[in-house]
């Protein structure tokens, strides 16, 4: 059985895309959780969880496809020499542990983000719906679009949430974040359609430019603490650059 | 001051306040003058950070 839809040529590309997303997955998670201890603000805490467990998520693929793809020489050992089957199906096992940690991980992040802007629900529904997300990691092992139907539902829920915040806030950050978040739903309306491997190249091209934005949007923020404010404020410290801009 | 809309009193328990924590300094001449020392600096930076960071998500 097929274990990643991934053309051969593009080989070694996708786990690369993966390690970019992870990075700036990472910067965020980061972020998020240097705010928390700056302002102790929970919300901004759940979304560094989020944040954080889409990032091991990548970090899990990451591991399973490397083993899967630079490993060879140790399937083919077995292979050559007729190991018997069940050393065989532990790689197996490994493999699809690797992706359902993916798939779980991947699906608890996006929940974790999507939550955070909503209401406090009650527990029973939270606890339901972790529950669910953990039955489709598990059926969704055959059935790659279960998985990508599910991821993307959340994304369109995460892309709402944002665009009502856009529309209150008006601040040019939040239309990045929304359009990178659509560019992800657009990528996985490709991936539940990606029979042929030329669509998963591109699906996965769509989502690298999103995780691009997304880095371009973490850049935009730091920047603005450093230069917009600093000259409406016209502020000046004592030191030897005294009166310097930074 | 009076932009901050605070009283004398106030401001100066903030001002005090401030230059324990070394986040301004009061510079002495014919008037005294107050200044955002460089941790002032840096601390408002990260403020302002993470304002931005709350405001993109909404939070």
């Amino acid at each position: 059985m097929k274990i990643v839809l991934t053309p051969d040529w593009f080989l070694g590309k996708d786990v690369l895309i993966e390690i970019f997303s992870f990075i700036v997955l990472f910067i965020f998670c980061y972020l998020c959780f240097k705010n928390y201890k700056l302002n102790k603000n929970k919300k901004i805490l759940y979304l560094g969880i989020g944040f954080g467990l889409i990032g091991l998520a990548e970090l899990a693929t990451i591991f399973t496809k490397l083993v899967l793809y630079y490993d060879n020489p140790f399937t083919q050992t077995i292979g050559d020499i007729m190991v018997s089957y069940d050393v065989v199906n532990s790689v197996d096992i490994f493999y699809h542990l690797g992706f359902f940690f993916y798939r779980l991980l991947m699906l608890l992040g996006l929940y974790a983000i999507y939550k955070m802007p909503v209401r406090k629900g009650h527990m029973e529904e939270s606890l339901l719906t972790l529950f669910f997300i953990f039955l489709l990691s598990i059926s969704s092992r055959d059935m790659s679009y279960l998985f990508h139907l599910a991821t993307l539902v959340l994304l369109a829920l995460i892309t709402k949430n944002y665009y009502m915040i856009y529309t209150e806030n008006a601040s040019n950050n939040t239309r990045i974040l929304v359009f990178a978040f659509s560019l992800l739903c657009l990528s996985n309306v490709i991936f539940i359609a990606s029979n042929v491997e030329a669509m998963f190249v591109v699906a996965n091209l769509i989502g690298l430019a999103s995780y691009i934005i997304l880095l371009v949007l973490i850049i935009r923020i730091l920047k603005y603490g450093t230069e917009k404010k600093q000259n409406r404020h016209n502020l000046r410290h004592t030191g030897n650059n005294q009166g310097t801009r930074g | 001051m009076y932009k901050a809309n605070l009283s004398h009193t106030q401001m100066k328990i903030y001002i005090d306040n401030l230059t324990k924590k070394g986040l301004i300094g009061k510079e002495t001449g014919k008037s005294t003058e107050i200044t955002i020392t460089k941790k002032g600096r840096d601390l408002m930076i990260k403020y302002m950070q993470m304002r931005e960071f709350e405001k993109t998500f909404g939070v």
